[in-house]
């Protein structure tokens, strides 16, 4: 009996667990976690060599590996024509030493599986722990005696300058060029590296920066990994100790003038789809300010790694114009930055700038909610947790509180300080450091689709054009004796002249093009002067025939005929005319040229053409062909409108007069049609078009 | 509410420790609904990665629905019958969490990352997701605006943005891989709700999942809350459809153009490779290496140093389910022909086919591999992402702890082996990419 009495209570202790487990599980609200775990903050041990070489170690065991991270801390220099010597300088120092060739340095490092990286003032390394002394001596010999051979910086220099080609028709490369040089103006922050400067670099120039800027009592040394102390030292010692310490230059800068007044700037795209907007302005806010952190806190609110931020949840979530909208607040010893930004629509551009400066008027207009404030400071806090995975951070906030000059217990109390932070004190700073007013919004897209929609947000309404790598250009390029006329006169010179144009009587052409894996045919008849007939053909038969004789014209689907009345027919009449450029005067087609525009990467006449019926088009032909390379109109459809963009290609010769052989659409839907045939004067009967 | 309390220790240890490669622990189990459950104990640091990888991707959709599995991942953040629309990210950022998701050919993974105290939370939101999300009109409509511009910003807006759009287009004629995750624009607008109910019924059950729990945890009420919140949700009823269509062996190149809005042309090589995880890949992946990667490797020493004919080369295996592609990526320098380029890049590729690779270089990728793949467990996160994949691709979730043996069983002859079978002129896609105003005068 006992025995069974034991087995019931056990099976209704089961039943019972089973029971809470499935049956009452409560769902409807977010589970509450219990006690918060507490974080360890390690502190890294630092000790300075005699050449005055800071060293920082942070010890982490849990893989065998070990890092050694190199930081010349010195004052910006002005580049000036030469911008990109200290860039060059920092990446070359592993090109040849006094000892090794660089391809004996990328054969040693390579072959232990490390890795090591130079760049604008300073070195990172990595590899296993067992392979760190290898390592190290190659680090120390780049560090210690590089050679910057000749050869290597006529190298780099290539390499450079095709990197700028490639970022060249970049949209988010030229918004990032064009942001940075408005917003440090005058400031070596605000200096740009363009393919000129990179020609006017020099080795001199790079071995003279680096004897006069690179030395051990300006410089902190990192490690971290696999490594006690005591080895770190042994190690830093032996490798760093011979660093030969000297005198750096010293400098000092203006702070940027800033805006007084809200202002835009734009760098033109050609047909982009999306416009680049990032709204900038110069920050004077130092690491470890009194109100860096509120003010992070601030920037958080609008949109700075939150994604419940307003920016995100307004323009993503809530307009879908973006597929993502953040803003960062950038503190700095010198020069610290705003920016606000985001990929969107072309479409709606205007509208996404005006929600921009609506969340970060926001942020200064309206106190935050106690749930979103308390939300971004958890969001804060966790992200504080996450990094201390990384044992990199303990370095980090070390590094950080040596080189800013930082209270000790600066990171140790940095959440309790986010903590403290109240509703009230992040709108104040939000009023000092959020300011939409005094902004310079940077658009980078479609000139012509945006440029006039953003006015209304300049201040004086005069919008400042920059190019890719963010120099001034002059709006109105077109040449004063060029106009209209001229344009389409030597486009027609140059397919093969009115004589032979006037030759031909009627003509055929074929053409196809591959639809999903489709083969679509369209067969285009015209005979002079306005007789037009298009066959298309899917899949072998006949989908649709259009034909206009003149007088009527029709469309026959399926076997169904539909004749075309009023504003279809008249507008059929006049597509139905062939050669139109030949004869705009007669056809009261208004030409007007609109100036000369970067397109299909050749400079292009702008032609905007007015037809009688109040639409218009806008061709464009290229400066150095004369022939016509592309052509754009709106089309109305059901769901508004969208603009086709034809583009002509492949130009061939037929009886002494040139034709494009590829023609791409884009706009509603995307094909190229391919040209197979064009056959003249083949005595096409009018029967043909009825 | 506390999130995390903050101590400050002084580490005075000075014992001398020195770590190993560390082999990963972990269990693993399946509930009756099919949900395998895979759990990784790690008190490192007080936070939590909860993961649910569900094995449908972008091959697992229909002609006409390109594109459909990534815009579902999209929609999988805007709620659930107890998560009103817009509040699954709050949930997770209001107790100082982070969260995403990915979409690839083969699978869609999903995670947060807690402090370790929000473990339920964690699970809560993955089982809302798997029991009874809830997409309605509106959300549908503003995601798709979102993936389009994703598309625009990612692929199309973007110089070379289109590389493996055109690349696998060309490759594939037969298998799905012949589109990518981002789909097509006309597909992904015209999706129907119905389309949505249907792909959540089909994929989103718990038998096509796998649930990873990793960090700083107990594994026994983890499991009591793995049972809490998932054992209830029933097994899927639909079968779940695979990809069964081979991709035909190659026998002839395919050449082709791509004028792209760019200054600088590239030259672009995808080779036929196997699926991952079979032996000729991790000779396959070992070969890349060889050819790419650090400034001693062939390609870049001899065509970015030696001969000055690129600025930049890459080379790498895309690692999928099915039969894949490695991709042999080269940016020429200014001014520098495409072609000569090329042939340069031919000649390196024949001479690995035709000669064996020494054995110092041999040692060097042994080495190279050695450290990147202690990389790449060198996160919670990476742990439970790798975990959750060995799982779902091999049903073999112990590979994480054999891939260095596996790279380490390859051989010098298998090199030279693999790239007579793969790094073949007719198992090849050759792109070149052209500056759009070289149309004409081609």
């Amino acid at each position: 009996m006992r025995f069974i009495k034991t087995f019931v209570q056990l099976f209704l202790f089961t039943a019972l667990i089973t029971s809470t487990l499935t049956a009452q599980v409560d769902r409807t609200q977010p589970p509450e976690g219990d006690a918060a775990p507490e974080i360890n903050l390690k502190e890294p041990e630092t000790f300075t060599l005699k050449n005055g070489l800071e060293v920082i170690v942070s010890e982490n065991h849990e893989l065998p590996k070990v890092s050694y991270q190199l930081t010349v801390d010195v004052d910006p220099v002005k580049e000036g024509e030469a911008k990109g010597y200290v860039d060059a300088a920092g990446s070359l120092l592993r090109n040849g030493t006094e000892n090794r060739s660089k391809a004996e340095i990328d054969e040693a490092v390579d072959f232990i599986g490390a890795s090591l990286n130079t760049y604008k003032n300073g070195i990172y390394a990595s590899s296993l722990t067992k392979h760190q002394d290898k390592l190290l001596k190659i680090v120390s010999d780049v560090l210690m005696a590089p050679t910057f051979p000749k050869e290597e910086v006529k190298k780099y220099k290539q390499r450079e300058i095709s990197g700028l080609n490639a970022s060249k028709t970049n949209p988010s490369a030229i918004a990032r060029r064009v942001s940075q040089k408005i917003r440090f103006e005058g400031h070596p922050y605000g200096e740009i590296t363009t393919t000129e400067t990179i020609k006017n670099i020099t080795r001199e120039k790079i071995a003279d920066y680096y004897n006069s800027y690179y030395k051990p009592n300006t410089s902190y040394l990192v490690i971290v990994g696999d490594i006690t102390p005591e080895k770190a030292k042994q190690k830093a010692k032996k490798y760093f100790g011979d660093w030969e310490k000297g005198d750096v230059p010293t400098h000092e800068y203006d702070f940027p003038e800033r805006n007084t007044q809200k202002q835009v700037a734009m760098a033109n795209v050609d047909d982009a789809e999306q416009s680049v907007i990032s709204i900038t302005y110069p920050v004077k806010l130092h690491p470890g300010d009194e109100d860096a952190i509120p003010a992070r806190i601030a920037n958080s609110i609008l949109g700075g790694g939150v994604f419940s931020g307003y920016l995100m949840q307004n323009l993503r979530e809530d307009k879908g114009y973006t597929y993502g909208a953040r803003s960062r607040l950038n503190k700095d010893e010198l020069v610290g930055f705003f920016k606000a930004g985001a990929e969107v629509n072309t479409a709606v551009t205007d509208s996404a700038v005006t929600q921009f400066l609506k969340e970060m008027n926001r942020v200064r207009d309206e106190k935050v909610s106690k749930e979103h404030l308390d939300l971004v400071k958890n969001v804060i806090t966790g992200k504080f947790a996450r990094s201390l995975e990384n044992p990199r951070t303990y370095a980090n906030f070390a590094l950080n509180i040596q080189k800013y000059d930082l209270p000790d217990d600066y990171y140790s109390t940095y959440l309790k300080k986010v903590d403290k932070v109240g509703a009230n004190e992040v709108q104040s700073v939000a009023r000092d450091y959020i300011l939409p007013d005094k902004s310079t919004i940077v658009v980078v897209g479609s000139k012509e689709d945006v440029h006039e929609k953003l006015k209304r947000f300049d201040s004086d309404g005069n919008i400042d054009m920059y190019d890719a790598f963010g120099n001034p250009v002059e709006t109105s390029e077109a040449e004063a004796d060029m106009n209209a006329e001229k344009v389409i006169e030597r486009y027609i010179e140059v397919r093969g002249g009115r004589k032979n144009f006037n030759k031909i009587n009627d003509m055929v052409q074929i053409a196809s093009a591959d639809k999903g894996g489709r083969k679509i045919t369209v067969k285009t008849f015209q005979k002079k002067p306005d007789l037009m007939a298009t066959h298309t053909i899917v899949g072998g038969n006949v989908f649709q025939k259009q034909l206009f004789d003149g007088e009527n014209g029709k469309i026959v689907r399926r076997g169904q005929e539909s004749e075309l009345s009023g504003e279809q027919l008249n507008n059929l009449k006049f597509e139905a005319k062939m050669h139109k450029f030949l004869q705009y005067d007669d056809l009261n087609v208004k030409t007007e040229l609109k100036g000369i525009e970067e397109t299909k990467g050749e400079k292009a006449y702008k032609i905007q053409l007015e037809y009688p019926n109040g639409k218009t088009r806008t061709d464009y032909f290229s400066k150095e062909s004369g022939l016509r390379i592309k052509s754009k109109s709106t089309q109305s459809t059901p769901q508004g409108d969208v603009t086709v963009v034809r583009e002509f290609s492949n130009y061939k010769e037929i009886d002494g007069v040139l034709f494009p052989f590829e023609i791409a659409i884009s706009g509603q839907q995307n094909l190229t049609l391919n040209v197979d045939s064009i056959e003249i004067n083949s005595g096409l009967k009018k029967a043909k078009f009825q | 509410m506390k999130v995390i309390q903050l101590a400050v220790t002084f580490l005075l240890i000075s014992v001398a420790v020195c770590a190993q490669s560390p082999e990963i622990n972990y269990e693993e189990y399946d509930l009756d609904n099919g949900l395998h459950v895979i759990l990784h104990e790690d008190h490192s640091t007080p936070i939590v990665a909860v993961s649910v990888m569900y094995h449908v991707g972008s091959k697992n959709e229909k002609d006409g629905l390109k594109g459909f599995a990534h815009l579902f991942e999209h929609l999988m953040f805007e709620g659930s019958k107890n998560i009103p629309r817009g509040k699954y990210s709050e949930y997770v950022e209001k107790v100082g969490g982070t969260l995403n998701a990915n979409t690839s050919n083969d699978r869609t993974y999903y995670y947060e990352i807690l402090p370790s105290n929000h473990l339920e939370r964690g699970l809560w939101l993955e089982s809302e997701r798997m029991l009874h999300a809830k997409i309605d009109s509106a959300g549908i409509a503003t995601q798709k605006k979102v993936v389009l511009e994703e598309k625009k910003q990612n692929y199309d807006n973007k110089p070379y943005g289109s590389i493996m759009i055109e690349t696998m287009k060309r490759a594939y004629e037969k298998h799905p891989y012949q589109w990518t995750t981002i789909g097509s624009e006309e597909d992904i607008r015209n999706s129907t709700d119905e389309d949505v109910k249907n792909f959540y019924n089909t994929f989103y059950v718990p038998n096509n999942a796998v649930l990873t729990i990793a960090g700083d945890i107990n594994k026994e009420e983890s499991k009591e809350l793995v049972e809490k919140y998932f054992s209830g949700i029933p097994k899927g009823t639909h079968e779940i459809p695979r990809p069964d269509v081979e991709e035909p062996e190659k026998h002839k190149e395919i050449r082709d153009t791509v004028y792209d809005n760019i200054k600088l042309p590239a030259v672009i090589q995808a080779y036929h490779i196997p699926a991952m995880g079979t032996e000729d890949y991790y000779a396959v992946d070992m070969l890349n290496t060889l050819l790419s990667d650090g400034q001693s490797s062939r390609l870049y020493k001899t065509l970015v140093d030696e001969k000055q004919l690129a600025m930049q080369v890459s080379s790498f295996p895309y690692p999928s389910e099915d039969p894949g592609i490695a991709m042999v990526f080269t940016l020429p320098n200014a001014g520098k022909s495409p072609k000569k380029l090329e042939k340069a890049m031919n000649k390196e590729i024949a001479e690995v086919r035709n000669n064996m690779i020494s054995k110092r270089e041999m040692k060097k990728l042994k080495n190279t591999f050695e450290t990147d793949i202690i990389n790449s467990n060198s996160t919670i996160a990476r742990r439970a992402n790798n975990l959750a994949k060995y799982h779902t691709f091999f049903n073999n979730t112990a590979r994480i702890n054999e891939q260095i043996e596996k790279y380490n069983q390859v051989t010098r002859k298998d090199i030279k082996r693999v790239a007579n079978k793969y790094f073949r002129e007719d198992n090849r896609v050759v792109l070149y990419y052209l500056p759009e105003n070289q149309k004409n005068t081609q």
